[in-house]
């Protein structure tokens, strides 16, 4: 299932070799011209988490995919609300209706990133400053990491 | 742990060194503490005083003397500074005499300025300031000994002067041989000494004052077996808070804890390495039903547990304390998230000194974010704290790593319920 030419942006096999030579711990499960998913190991501080990125060219209503994006899970250990908290929901996530405990990251606004661009160079290092927030947000109660609608920053103690 | 490398980039060897700096007698008040006593000398050979010319030297001794003096309380800064002030020897003065001659010359004419700070103690004068204690011990050269072999002095206030004896001791000998023996790190030190200077805003005079720190060693380069025994000393101080009795002397612990250390000399494999050290002393006496015996490597008469332990069930109670702290530790061995770390700190170090050094760095990390500047490494996404400015202000000395820095973006909308 060839993509026209004009909106083809780098292709599967470049992302696949530039996560390869950035990131060899992330391991393609699966790979398509159109679709490439990886999984493995990224550890911001002194925390491994086991995450899942999926790259589609096409848009999959069913798995609430949108077509260009990719759309990152955080496996293990499985990202938890702030139990007893005022406002316990994790902040810059969107809900996976596939499996509701694996929400996906969010992590850039939609003019950010392109399928010309380089998944290693930008989601990756993205999803790790985003693990980094994560842990201040449960060890806080703050997000001070900064992003769209910023008011949960407010302490949840 | 086996990820460690040596330019300070794991997460618990910077909070550890956050925690240690935050307890720690800091950087500006170390020159007040040295001025204060400077000012005790002058004041106790003025021209009234009961000790005129009578006082040869007044040093640094305990804590002070091997940098390692952390606050006295849980939840504010309060620190006590130990000193010696040699007095001259006077035939046939007794122990109540030494120390009752010392009060009244720090105490002086009601109206002058020590006159209502001034507390006499059972082995030293206590000069009580609103966010420390000058500690005064006073004590007489012993001839023919060791350099600074002295007598000091053991008399209850409320007792009659027979019941007054001399002690034999050496802390300066001691303190020397604690600096000689304990293991350097030249990196950590250069490290520890940035941070504690950057986090207290201030700037140690080389120079300062009366005879106390050699300039080679500057208060603030620590030996990782320091920032460790500060550490255990704080968990020392959090679990006996409570507690009725006499607690494991700090002159003990830092006599256990020197002569070895980790081999990456980082705070965690240290304090670990330290941790078990001790666990294994105390657990050997305890299976033997021996008490431990420590005693002054440069005066074999001066006994450190001389006081404590008293009894095996005494002995015990740290031993349990020593398993729990390592055991707590070990739990971040393995790896932790900023959640766990903080909540394995706030029970060995106290909540509120956790709380503190864990929001700043979280917020240094969200800042460093926020702005862009956070460095990864490729591979394994290992934020590299150092190039990041998060845990470091040593930052041009940190090895050239793999880090990068990622494109702008911004971190989009939030949960649906």
């Amino acid at each position: 299932m060839a993509l026209p030419k004009s909106d083809r942006g780098l292709s599967a096999e470049t992302q696949i070799e530039l996560m390869g030579l950035d990131y060899p711990n992330l391991a393609v499960l699966h790979a398509a011209s159109w679709s490439i998913l990886w999984r493995g190991i990224l550890t911001p501080y002194a925390q491994p988490y086991v995450v899942q990125l999926h790259y589609c060219a096409f848009s999959l209503q069913l798995a609430a995919i949108k077509s260009k994006t990719v759309h990152v899970e955080v496996l293990s250990p499985l990202l938890r609300r702030r139990a007893g908290a005022a406002d316990p929901e994790i902040p810059h996530i969107y809900p996976n209706p596939i499996d509701k405990t694996l929400p996906r990251l969010c992590l850039h606004m939609q003019h950010e990133w392109n399928s010309s661009m380089s998944i290693a160079d930008t989601i990756v290092p993205w999803t790790v400053e985003w693990l980094a927030a994560y842990e201040g947000w449960r060890a806080t109660g703050l997000w001070s990491a900064g992003g769209h609608n910023t008011e949960r920053r407010v302490a949840n103690r | 742990m086996a990820a460690h490398d040596n330019d300070l980039n794991d997460v618990r060897d910077v909070l550890l060194a956050d925690v240690a700096i935050r307890i720690q007698l800091p950087p500006s008040s170390y020159q007040l503490a040295t001025d204060r006593v400077a000012k005790l000398a002058t004041w106790l050979d003025r021209p009234d005083s009961a000790l005129k010319d009578g006082v040869s030297l007044v040093y640094p001794q305990g804590s002070m003397a091997i940098n390692a003096t952390i606050g006295s309380c849980l939840d504010r800064d309060e620190f006590d500074i130990d000193t010696i002030a040699q007095l001259i020897p006077r035939p046939g003065r007794s122990p109540q005499q030494a120390l009752d001659q010392l009060y009244l010359a720090i105490k002086g004419a009601k109206g002058s300025r020590y006159h209502d700070m001034a507390q006499r103690n059972t082995r030293c004068i206590t000069v009580i300031y609103a966010d420390m204690h000058v500690d005064l011990t006073p004590a007489e050269l012993i001839p023919g000994g060791e350099p600074r072999l002295s007598a000091i002095f053991h008399h209850r206030p409320e007792e009659p002067a027979s019941q007054g004896r001399r002690v034999i001791a050496n802390p300066f000998g001691f303190a020397e041989w604690f600096n000689e023996v304990t293991p350097r790190s030249a990196s950590f030190e250069a490290f520890f000494e940035a941070q504690s200077m950057t986090m207290d805003g201030v700037f140690v005079a080389k120079d300062a004052a009366v005879e106390e720190v050699p300039e080679q060693t500057p208060a603030y380069r620590k030996p990782p077996a320091v920032v460790a025994l500060q550490l255990i000393k704080r968990f020392r101080n959090v679990r006996y808070e409570s507690r009725k009795g006499r607690r494991p002397p700090s002159v003990m612990l830092a006599r256990l804890i020197a002569e070895s250390g980790s081999p990456s000399g980082n705070p965690f494999d240290e304090l670990l390495f330290q941790a078990r050290k001790l666990e294994h002393y105390f657990s050997a006496h305890q299976r033997s039903n021996t008490l431990v015996r420590v005693v002054n490597p440069r005066c074999s008469e001066d006994v450190f547990t001389d006081r404590w332990p008293t009894s095996l069930d005494e002995q015990q109670m740290f031993l349990t304390d020593l398993v729990y702290f390592r055991s707590q530790l070990q739990q971040l061995e393995q790896g932790a998230d900023l959640e766990k770390i903080s909540t394995v700190f706030s029970t060995l170090f106290g909540e509120t000194v956790s709380r503190s050094v864990i929001t700043k760095f979280a917020d240094r990390s969200g800042q460093t974010i926020a702005t862009g500047q956070l460095r990864s490494e490729r591979a394994t996404g290992r934020i590299d704290l150092s190039r990041s400015r998060i845990g470091t202000v040593a930052a041009t000395t940190a090895a050239a790593s793999q880090a990068r820095s990622s494109p702008r973006h911004t971190f989009y909308g939030l949960a649906k319920k």
